[in-house]
């Protein structure tokens, strides 16, 4: 503090509270003190004046959380000068050399200079957490006066010089052990963490080895879980079970030491003359003892709270060791913080990943080609969401010559949407050949499919239409899917509704069908919701009525089923206006066209 | 802490302490014993062991008190070791003194 320390022949410090009335008794236990070590009644006298105004300042100017730490004398006394240093916690301040007196009718202002002129010399050393006021002042009437004779000097100089010496080298082994500790768990845990710990595995080895260091008896750590609340992730003891305490709930605030320091992004402090609530989470664990709640905040964001104490009540935390445990508990904070910010990132890789095997399930049910239909043109569109969904379309040759046409939607997205959608697609194409009649083939599906779609909760709408170009018929059956749209040459629409449930909805649903002769130039357009439920920026849906209306363009003017088709998309993205379907827009298209069969005939 | 009314003095003694712990005490008290009266207070400093800055801002504030009443505060008995205090502090220029009897 002052140089090489002198021979000191007393040496001696206590603590007290950092309270105004705690300063007389401690200046009264300073007089005893320095009357024992020798000192006459003036200079005593001067001391118990120099240290009541150091005193005062200490606790006058101590802030919040600083009230609960202690003041600390220190005294050095030899037969030449004595050393006294007060420790304080408050911000500190600028110690002027010179200190000027207040006017005579000021009531204040008096303390520094009292300091200034009874002591031969002071210095204010501020430090992080504690500061230090270091005084010294010859002794009056130098060696004459006798030490004390209980305490005899011994006159030995070199022998004092080396326990003088031995006694600083003691301190300075005990601060750099204590920040070696400390920097050697820093380096530890950050090799560790190399390993990608579990967060909580690695906050209780890590709060475990703080409290060590730290000295303290106990320590609960809880962390903020969006929409829950703090949760308890580590603690000292076994704390399972304990209550989330949720941010929502001001008033618990009010009991809750933890919600108190979470809120107010503060310390709080707790001791037996501000103990915690009886009604506080913390009460059992707090008790009579002593300690601090500290808001974990890392770049204006709570991560969550530290708890730790003591369990005896004058047993305070030092300034360093409080300094300590908030560097650990904000380092740990940014490690949790990197930690859930990894896993929110393997989250999204994970997710992304999840709708590229979706989509490529997706992508590999559709027919590559669809099959050539005399007279007719068939075309295919499928437009998935940005979640890719369960929609997909397939038309099979039938046994008899005719063609099996199918459009379905699972309900869901992603990859089961996907899987289900697969194994319907499966099963449809497995019994296909041989079926004529889409109902049956429906019931037949329902019922294979009930089961496995039952217990996942999930339900697919399907429509099947079975044409022979031969007969110019079509077989309709549905499960709770969209009527289809038919329109003919003259442009007059026909409604053609058929459905029943849903597949997977009922076990024994019997599915009924309905047969319709196309007209001439027939355009038959089968679709997914998706399409009727595009959506323009205010949210408002596209509805069928526009589709049939191109349709029925279409059909008019007997354009080609591609021309029809990119008309259609056209029509639902300058409804979207760039906003993104929100599920996937699927459509099959007959068209009967009659220049293809002209040229066919020519050939 | 005990006070004293004869006539315009107001006299208090028993304080064994003027420090930072009872200086708000010290001023509350003598303030409410105080009559419009009163033009003289007299505080005994005979027994008083130790005065700090806070105990010494008491009486200030009570001596302005005084002043606004055209009165005075007269401080007697001070120990050598306060007497020499109110010499440094110069407060020996606001207080009549009186010493202690040899």
């Amino acid at each position: 503090m002052t140089g090489t320390p002198n021979q000191w022949v007393r040496k001696f410090a206590f603590e007290f509270p950092c309270e105004v009335a705690e300063v007389r008794e401690a200046c009264r236990r300073s007089r005893v003190e320095l009357t024992a070590a020798g000192l006459g009644e003036d200079e005593v006298g001067h001391w118990e004046l120099i240290l009541a105004e150091a005193g005062n300042n200490a606790v006058y100017y101590a802030l919040g959380w600083q009230k609960h730490l202690p003041v600390r004398f220190e005294f050095y006394v030899d037969d030449l000068a004595v050393e006294a240093r007060v420790q304080d916690h408050g911000p500190g301040f600028e110690l002027p050399d010179q200190v000027e007196l207040p006017p005579p009718d000021s009531e204040d202002g008096r303390g520094l200079f009292l300091i200034k002129t009874l002591s031969d010399e002071a210095a204010y050393y501020r430090g992080k957490g504690e500061n230090w006021l270091v005084l010294k002042k010859k002794r009056l009437a130098a060696g004459t006066q006798p030490v004390i004779a209980t305490n005899p000097v011994v006159d030995n100089s070199r022998t004092q010089e080396l326990a003088d010496s031995e006694a600083t080298l003691e301190l300075m082994t005990e601060e750099l052990a204590s920040a070696y500790e400390s920097l050697s768990t820093i380096f530890r845990f950050s090799a560790e963490l190399s390993e990608q710990p579990k967060p909580e595995e690695f906050a209780r080895k890590w709060l475990g080895e703080v409290s060590k260091i730290a000295a303290a008896d106990w320590f609960i750590l809880r962390l903020l879980e969006e929409g829950e609340g703090l949760k308890v992730v580590a603690s000292s003891m076994d704390l399972n079970g304990r209550e989330v305490l949720s941010l929502e709930n001001a008033g618990e605030a009010d009991v809750s030491l933890e919600l108190r320091a979470a809120s107010f992004r503060m310390d709080v402090w707790f001791d037996p003359t501000h103990p915690v609530a009886a009604i506080d989470p913390l009460a059992k664990v707090a008790g009579q003892g002593s300690g601090f709640a500290h808001p974990i905040v890392i770049n204006d964001r709570l991560v969550g709270v530290l708890s730790v104490g003591r369990y005896l009540a004058d047993a305070v935390f030092q300034a360093g060791q409080v300094s300590l445990i908030q560097t650990f508990a904000d380092f740990l904070g940014i490690q949790i913080r990197n930690a859930q910010f990894q896993q929110q990132q393997l989250q999204t890789k994970l997710t992304a990943r999840e709708l590229q095997i979706a989509a490529d399930i997706q992508r590999s049910l559709l027919p590559k080609q669809l099959p050539n239909v005399p007279g007719f043109q068939l075309v295919g569109h499928y437009q998935s969401a940005r979640q890719v969904g369960g929609d997909f379309y397939d038309v099979v040759q039938t046994a008899d010559g005719g063609l099996l046409l199918a459009i379905a939607d699972v309900m869901g997205k992603g990859v089961p949407a996907a899987m289900f959608a697969a194994i319907f697609r499966s099963q449809l194409r497995a019994a296909a050949e041989r079926a004529t009649s889409p109902a049956v083939l429906l019931t037949s599906l329902n019922r294979s499919l009930f089961a496995d779609l039952d217990q996942v909760e999930m339900f697919i709408t399907a429509q099947l239409v079975y044409f022979n170009p031969r007969d110019r018929a079509i077989q309709l059956s549905a499960a709770g899917h969209p009527p289809l749209i038919l329109a003919g040459s003259d442009g007059r629409l026909q409604a053609v509704e058929n459905s029943g449930m849903p597949l997977g909805v009922l076990a024994d649903t019997e599915y009924t069908e309905r047969t319709v002769v196309l007209p001439p130039g027939a355009n038959l357009l089968m679709f997914t919701d998706g399409l009727t439920e595009a959506r323009d920026p205010e949210g408002k849906l596209l509805w069928l009525s526009p589709l049939e209306k191109c349709v029925a363009q279409g059909a008019k003017a007997g354009q080609r089923a591609e021309t029809t088709k990119a008309a259609l998309i056209a029509l639902v993205e300058a409804h979207q206006q760039g906003v993104p379907p929100g599920d996937d827009q699927t459509f099959l298209l007959l068209a009967e066209y009659r220049g293809d069969a002209r040229t066919t005939s020519r050939t | 802490m005990r006070t004293e009314k004869i006539g315009a003095t107001l006299l208090v003694t028993d304080l064994p302490t003027l420090t930072s712990d009872n200086s708000r005490a010290f001023k509350e008290f003598v303030r409410g014993a105080l009559e419009p009266g009163h033009m003289l207070v007299e505080v005994d400093l005979g027994e008083a062991r130790s005065v700090d800055s806070n105990g010494l801002g008491a009486l200030i504030s009570i001596h302005k008190t005084l002043c606004g009443r055209g009165g005075r505060v007269r401080l007697l008995h001070p120990s050598p070791l306060i007497n020499e205090m109110f010499q440094l502090l110069q407060l020996d220029k606001i207080f009549e003194i009186v010493p202690r009897p040899s």
